[in-house]
């Protein structure tokens, strides 16, 4: 590492120079933190967020792109965020002990949480084993349940708070405070995009998560890593996307008046030869012409066949699973789709109801969803994520409720690279608390780098002073739940 | 549970390491241990617990196993095993992976005989023979006086400037030391920059907006020697000087007028406007440098300042404030205040003296000399401080208009129960109404028609008494104007019960802080006294003995002896004059950041400055005036030998911030709004036209139109600024309301005051947008673009006019400043 320690004041040096023979290229440009405009370039990444470079200078740049560490097993992701946190008693890790024990407090069931809760509440929810494997599912989940031989659920997920925010923060940016960039943004920055004429990381939300954008943020990352936010409550492409549609002109007008901006721009650039930031912001407006129309295609869900747009539905959350397939196929890298606005899944009371009511609006969506994306040959090639920041208790919390649940919940992932019909870890008799093959969320993260051929102890960036990774200093890839 | 820390590499375990008593243990023991424990240690343990696992960054758990000081010393949850008493050691609980243990090996459980023979070896008191573990390496003890050689925190002093070849070239102390690097490297300066390129560039770089058109004429008409002097004197004097650079410093501050998510603990702040006001006002003023930091710091203990300057200190008092709730356990929240302390520390740290202070929240920091006893001691100056609101007039102002704020209370407190009386007279008259509906006359009526009376005086009583509360609500001062500031006040957690906490303020209670081990405040490591940086203190650093010591503090770090603070003040201010800084890690000056690209020229500066009484506007004319700075944009050679430029061989082209950009095109448009200060407005409100530093900045929600022009996180310190192209920026110069109306003002503009004819309108066109006369080209290209205006009807000109100018406002030459 002792490169890492080596003065850089910028200056010309020889050629041979001392850039580490293991450096990334990436890390070749930011850790002298003076980008040159030939660097600039040399770093080509996404979509909005990049530079957006075509032809011979996408070619010549080529070969310095971001490339993963070593095979990856899933190319892009699509993390269905089911923010507020699912009961996992009521999904995926059925508790039989809590009927027998109802209303009591035995040891272990007697946790405090976020406040405190009362005695055990059974579930009301019937569990069906799905598929070969038998995995045991919500009935208002059956028709995930056809999918269950893809799923690695793990039932033995904990995190480090009890409360929204920072519980948020702790699964989407790898920390507790709102400071440090998201899984997204590190998966953009690690692979770039496949499409230059999107972003490539994209976070469908009605609305917005109590923490607000700083859940895609880039932080400290370089700002094009962060999420484009497209608010899906209205499915008009030209309202989710700012500025999308030019309300002025028509598209020869715009046309004219793009080529007169060329003209402009190329007499201005012509006495002043050689500067590549010049350059790239002429391409950079045709790319925002081009992508005006191509993001209108995209972002259109009405271009579907009718029988695809009746097969996942019709709630918000129908279209959004829809939404996200469209730019996933597309080449997005990273698609975030928040289960509606604000903590949706946070059922401190009238839980019954609401749990069933959610988890059937959510069924159909993901299980065509999962379908679409067998049927297109992607599902091996993307990696689908689901959870919440947490569980939740169970135990009840004025009468028909549960609390946070930080101690023990469930998340399964599906999709490239995933071992399906697998279960990996246990929670305890009560579905309190994970006790066995514990995965912290660090180790969500290093597993889903892992997948996409990033290992989570290299894919560092250098910021004040020291080199920062998502996992921190902790994460263990699950090895169990990898095919 | 046991909250996760920060980040974790080495403990202070030295510490701990007290009196490690080991009975001699016999022969036949320690071959007990060699047969049946080391093989196992080695085999299934050491692979995350040993020395080579912490060199490799494998280390789980702070927990040693590979010496026998590691096993008693213990990692994060302590000592690792309690000779003779198996039940009190949790190296055995792990192996027999006990319910709420570790459950080691991770890979799964040991043989039954195996984890016996741990049992008997802790029950025979643990033998061990090993001694320290082989190039085990202890917290290393910092070499002060080699930490010390290190550049920036040698004291900077004053270098004559270096003899060069082209001795004409230099107009400035600047210059010597800039042309002797370039000559070395075999480069030459570029040519001078033209007059008007050079006003453009000037205007930009002082106030963030482009030269009138009345600042060309005067400026190029001047022939006189001074006129660039003038110039630039005329601009440092103007007020949009200080929005210009107080921008600058909010991006330091990491400004905000709210957090990321907000609760009773961590509300918005809605009088943040006041440090931003406060800051472009003291930089109007040229406030000396070091004084505008102990203002920021500790104004409050200052006999020269009053309560009006209370607004200074939202340079904390406005810090990061993270989610708290009192249901949470104690040590919880405690992790929490914990975190806003990091940043405090963060923010004096890399923002004035170019550290990295916060990595030592968890051990002393890897690179440079700071250990995690100057973490605390710092950290504690912050931990006796509160961040809330105090009034920004004096007491006594206060006074003036208490008794009015105590009538509205004592009106409002007497409104309570005549409330209520209506709301239940209304219902009972309601519910009589229905009753009489049903019977004719008698007692129902009767009482209907006594409620109805009573609800009448009743509800005439609270009108009055509301009307009365508004009317002294509009008493001259009735709102005590207030900032977001800091007060002495110590924040504590305390418990009500233990489902439940309470936070408490203790006025003028400083705090020192306890080590938090691996930065964890539920583990408490030895007290340290607040006090400076020993790195920085001649011989012990002496403790903080008035209030929380934020006026000492603050006197450390504005201080001649202090070699850090100037330097990155200057080299701040370098950067935003050349787009690089000297040092072009600009807040970090420690061993992981870069060197200066002119070492001696750095120092140089920093020391005139101080001289010169800290005065910033001193160093823009220092830097302004040289030669170097008046460099063309454009090489007169190529550029190989130095392609990024770090030898300022010419000038450096640079694209226009989120601010400057959006105030440019209102500056143009004439739309622009000049007023100084007050509350904020909205920047994607296309209405909105005051200057952008008048608009709200959101860690919750930042605004779309700042952050698509690389707006600064405000969550966190920002060194420097990314410079993206996006084409969601080209989309919102070519779609978004707001370009498109400043283009139709454009064109207005230019038909109303631009001249009668097409060339002319182009003229001044160019004029205002570039400070320059058009070239045959750009004219041709006008006249093309523009040829059917002469014959349309007025409404297809004004369109036409519209696309041109919108075409302007979107080239490259009003984005770059050459």
């Amino acid at each position: 590492m002792s490169t890492e320690l080596t003065m850089y004041d910028g200056l010309p040096r020889p050629s041979s120079g001392n850039q580490g023979k293991n450096r990334r290229p990436w890390q070749a440009i930011v850790r002298g933190n003076t980008v040159s405009r030939r660097d600039m370039l040399r770093y080509v990444g996404g979509g909005f967020g990049m530079l957006g470079l075509t032809g011979a200078l996408a070619q010549r740049s080529a070969a310095a792109t971001l490339a993963p560490h070593f095979a990856p097993r899933a190319k892009r992701v699509i993390f269905l965020f089911m923010g507020g946190g699912p009961s996992q008693v009521d999904t995926f890790d059925p508790k039989p002990l809590l009927v027998k024990l109802a209303g009591q407090k035995p040891k272990g069931a007697d946790i405090r949480t976020a406040s405190p809760t009362a005695g055990l509440l059974p579930s009301k929810v019937r569990f069906r084993r799905f598929g070969e494997s038998g995995i045991p599912i919500s009935e208002h989940l059956h028709q995930l349940g056809g999918h269950a031989d893809h799923l690695a659920v793990i039932r033995s997920m904990h995190t480090d708070f009890p409360n929204h925010a920072p519980a948020l923060c702790m699964m989407n940016l790898g920390v507790l405070t709102p400071t440090r960039p998201s899984l997204g943004a590190w998966t953009s920055y690690g692979l770039g995009t496949e499409n230059e004429n999107l972003p490539s990381y994209i976070a469908l939300c009605p609305g917005k998560p109590i923490v607000g954008p700083k859940l895609w943020g880039a932080a400290f990352l370089p700002g094009q890593h962060q999420a484009t936010h497209i608010n899906n409550s209205d499915l008009t492409p030209a309202k989710m996307i700012p500025h999308l549609k030019n309300e002025f002109l028509s598209r020869d007008d715009q046309r004219d008046q793009l080529d007169l901006i060329s003209r402009i721009n190329r007499q201005h650039a012509a006495e002043r030869l050689g500067d590549d930031a010049l350059e790239t912001r002429i391409r950079s407006m045709e790319l925002a012409f081009r992508m005006q129309y191509e993001a209108l295609d995209t972002f259109d869900i009405s271009r579907e066949a009718k029988g695809t747009l009746e097969a996942y539905g019709a709630s918000e959350f129908s279209k959004a699973c829809l939404l996200a397939r469209r730019l996933s196929e597309r080449g997005v890298r990273f698609v975030q789709v928040f289960y509606g606005s604000g903590q949706p899944w946070d059922t401190h009371s009238n839980h019954t109801a609401s749990n069933e009511r959610l988890c059937q609006d959510a069924d159909r969506p993901i299980a065509q969803l999962l379908t679409d994306l067998k049927q297109r040959g992607l599902l091996d090639e993307t990696l689908v994520i689901w959870g919440g920041e947490f569980g939740r208790t169970p135990t009840s919390q004025s009468g028909d409720g549960r609390d946070h649940n930080p101690f023990g919940f469930t998340m399964w992932l599906a999709g490239g690279g995933i071992k399906g019909g697998t279960i990996h870890g246990a929670s305890d008799e009560f579905g309190f608390t994970a006790v066995e093959n514990k995965v912290h969320v660090h180790d969500l993260h290093a597993t889903v780098l892992h997948l996409l051929g990033l290992d989570h102890e290299r894919l560092t960036y250098e910021y004040s002073g020291r080199q920062f990774r998502l996992t921190d200093v902790e994460g263990t890839v699950v090895q169990n739940i990898i095919a | 549970m046991q909250p996760r820390t920060l980040s974790i590499q080495i403990v202070a375990v030295w510490t701990l390491l007290g009196s490690l008593s080991a009975a001699e243990p016999d022969a036949a023991d320690l071959d007990f241990f060699e047969k049946k424990i080391r093989p196992v240690l080695i085999d299934k343990c050491y692979e995350c617990h040993s020395t080579k696992a912490k060199e490799a960054g494998k280390l789980k758990g702070g927990l040693l196993l590979d010496s026998r000081e590691g096993l008693h010393v213990g990692g994060d949850t302590g000592s690792a095993i309690t000779p003779g008493k198996i039940e009190e050691s949790l190296l055995i609980d792990a192996v027999r992976f006990g319910e709420e243990a570790y459950q080691m090996p991770p890979d799964g459980k040991l043989p039954a005989d195996v984890i016996a023979n741990f049992e008997k070896w802790v029950a025979m008191g643990a033998p061990d023979p090993r001694d320290a573990a082989p190039n085990s390496t202890p917290e290393q003890s910092i070499d002060w006086e080699k930490a010390r050689q290190h550049w920036s925190l040698q004291p900077p002093t004053r270098h004559e400037p270096p003899v060069v070849q082209d001795a004409s070239w230099p107009s400035m102390a600047i210059d010597s030391f800039i042309l002797a690097r370039m000559e070395a490297a075999g480069l030459k300066p570029s040519a001078k920059v033209d007059r008007r390129t050079l006003l453009r560039r000037v205007c930009f770089d002082l106030t963030g907006l482009p030269p009138t058109i009345e600042q060309q004429q005067q400026f190029l008409g001047d022939d006189s020697p001074d006129a660039y002097r003038n110039l630039i004197v005329r601009l440092l004097e103007s007020p949009r000087y200080g929005e210009r650079w107080g921008r600058h410093w909010l991006d330091v501050a990491r400004y905000s007028e709210d957090n990321t998510n907000m609760g009773p603990f961590n509300g918005p702040y809605p009088h943040a406007w006041r440090y931003r006001d406060w800051v472009v006002k003291a930089i109007n003023e040229d406030v000396p440098y070091d004084q505008f930091i102990i203002r920021q710091l500790a104004t409050d203990f200052l006999p020269e300042t009053g309560p009006e300057d209370h607004a200074a200190l939202g340079f904390q008092g406005l810090a990061p404030s993270y989610h708290k709730e009192v249901a949470l356990a104690q040590v919880v929240l405690e992790n929490r205040y914990a975190d806003e302390w990091e940043d405090r520390v963060d923010g004096i740290g890399r923002g004035l003296l170019g550290l990295t202070l916060a990595c030592a929240r968890c051990h002393n920091h890897k690179y440079d000399p700071v250990t995690v006893e100057d973490y605390y001691a710092l950290a504690g100056v912050f931990a006796s401080c509160r961040q809330t609101t105090r009034p920004v007039i004096s007491e006594e102002e206060v006074a003036k208009t208490q008794p009015v704020r105590d009538r509205v209370a004592v009106l409002e407190k007497e409104l309570v129960e005549p409330d209520k009386k209506v709301k239940d007279l209304t219902k009972e008259v309601a519910d009589l109404e229905k009753k009489a509906k049903g019977e004719d006359g008698g007692a129902t009526s009767e009482r209907l028609a006594a409620a109805k009376q009573e609800l009448e005086t009743a509800t005439k009583q609270v009108a009055d008494v509301k009307a009365e509360i508004e009317e002294l609500k509009t008493t001259p001062g009735f709102e005590v104007p207030v900032a977001d500031s800091l007060t002495e006040e110590q924040v504590r957690v305390e418990e009500i019960t233990k489902e439940k906490m309470k936070i408490v303020y203790y006025p003028d209670k400083p705090r020192d802080l306890n080590i938090f081990i691996r930065g964890d405040a539920g583990r408490l490591g030895p007290l340290v006294k607040r006090r400076f940086l020993q790195i920085l203190s001649e011989g012990e650093p002496a403790e903080f003995s008035t209030g929380s010591g934020r006026l000492e503090l603050a006197r450390a770090i504005a201080n001649r002896d202090n070699p850090l603070t100037a330097r990155v003040a200057v080299n701040r201010v370098w950067m935003h004059h050349f787009g690089v800084g000297l040092v072009d890690t600009p807040s970090n000056f420690g061993v992981t950041g870069s060197k200066p690209s002119h070492p001696e020229l750095l120092d140089d500066l920093a020391v005139r400055f101080m001289d010169n009484g800290w005065s910033m506007k001193w160093l823009h004319r220092e830097i302004m005036l040289s030669s170097t700075y008046q460099q063309s944009a454009t090489p007169t050679e190529a550029t190989s030998i130095d392609p990024g430029n770090r030898l300022l061989s010419h000038f450096n082209r640079r694209r226009l911030g989120a601010e400057a950009f959006r105030d440019a095109v209102l500056a143009v448009s004439g739309k622009l709004d000049d007023a100084l200060s007050g509350p904020s407005g909205d920047a994607d409100d296309a209405n909105f036209v005051r200057r952008t530093i008048y608009a709200s900045v959101s860690r919750h929600k930042l605004s779309d139109t700042l952050q698509t022009f690389d707006f600064p996180d405000p969550a966190i310190h920002c060194e420097k600024r990314s410079n993206s192209t996006t084409p969601l920026q080209q989309m919102f110069v070519l779609n978004s309301p707001f370009v498109h109306a400043q283009a139709v003002a454009l064109a207005e503009r230019a038909q109303r005051d631009g001249g009668e004819t097409l060339d002319q309108r182009t003229t001044y066109l160019h004029q205002l947008l570039f400070a320059r006369e058009p070239h045959e080209a750009d004219s041709q290209i006008a006249r093309e673009f523009l040829a059917e205006v002469a014959s349309a009807d007025e409404q297809a000109a004004a369109t036409r006019w519209q696309r041109y100018t919108h075409a302007l406002l979107s080239s490259n030459e009003f984005l770059y400043v050459d």
